[in-house]
């Protein structure tokens, strides 16, 4: 893998894996300033939907980078 | 619904992820700004963006057809001159450098803070800039190319023969060349392909 390779492979993970874990803070903060129920609701729900998806990422990295033998 | 009637600027949103879109609107609720209009890709956001006319534009830098760059390249060169916030998930050497190159006035990281985008929403829309400090300044290697020589490695990167970055530029065969050595010189490289790579690496692309 040249350089550059690594360089964007590095860019595209951090992407990847940062970006619902801005979600889940961002719905997070919200929830703790925000008083009405939808929003709360919508919020409590984004944050559990983030969480599944950075859940199912890392499994994805995980068995890329090292896979379960057999 | 009814609208907030403070919320009198227009914010464009271009973005793929519909769990980023949903925290951004909801962030704005409350405040001056109201989502003007929400595309998922840059070939949705050039039809989008006339039409709608924001205050500003809020994009992604990584779009599913192209880089956030790119897609506001394209719009400056069609006359649109909307001040725009890129945003990133992370910290990427140079990005703030090469927003600005690409006519942008600020950047944001997604860090999830509403505040931290609000702020840059509200400096650029107000004719200012804000400019995100924790990207990581250019390295000087790159600082060393004039925006021409900028031009030329990205056409590079594009694949474009002499011929055709001439015809780009609207230079003569002869200057693509003296161009082509300048930049490979101060990049340190003697064929096309590893100034691509090295461009790349130091976050010119």
């Amino acid at each position: 893998m040249t350089g550059a390779e690594r360089s964007e492979l590095r860019a595209r993970l951090a992407h990847d894996l940062k970006t619902p874990l801005a979600v889940i803070i961002g719905y997070g903060e919200l929830l703790g300033t925000r008083d009405d129920e939808a929003t709360r609701v919508e919020a409590s729900r984004m944050i559990v939907q983030a969480a599944e998806r950075l859940s199912r990422d890392l499994d994805e990295l995980l068995e890329r980078l090292l896979p379960e033998e057999g | 619904m009814a609208g907030n009637p403070q919320a009198t600027v227009a914010v464009l949103l271009v973005e793929d992820d519909a769990m980023v879109r949903g925290w951004v609107r909801m962030s704005l609720e409350g405040t001056e700004f109201r989502v003007a209009g929400e595309a998922a890709s840059a070939v949705e956001a050039l039809e989008l963006v006339p039409r709608r006319a924001p205050d500003v534009l809020l994009v992604d830098y990584r779009l599913p057809d192209r880089l956030g760059t790119e897609f506001l390249r394209e719009l400056r060169l069609s006359g649109d001159a909307t001040p725009t916030v890129l945003m990133t998930a992370n910290a990427e050497p140079g990005f703030n450098e090469l927003a600005r190159e690409a006519g942008a006035q600020g950047t944001s990281m997604k860090t999830g803070r509403s505040e931290e985008l609000l702020n840059a929403l509200r400096l650029a829309a107000a004719g200012g800039t804000a400019f995100d400090v924790r990207h990581p300044r250019r390295p000087a290697k790159l600082a060393a190319l004039s925006p021409r020589e900028r031009d030329v490695i990205r056409l590079v990167a594009a694949g474009a023969t002499n011929r055709e970055i001439a015809e780009q530029l609207e230079v003569g065969a002869e200057t693509v060349k003296t161009l082509l050595a300048r930049t490979f010189t101060k990049l340190g490289v003697r064929k096309r392909a590893e100034a691509v790579a090295v461009a790349h690496e130091l976050g010119i692309l």
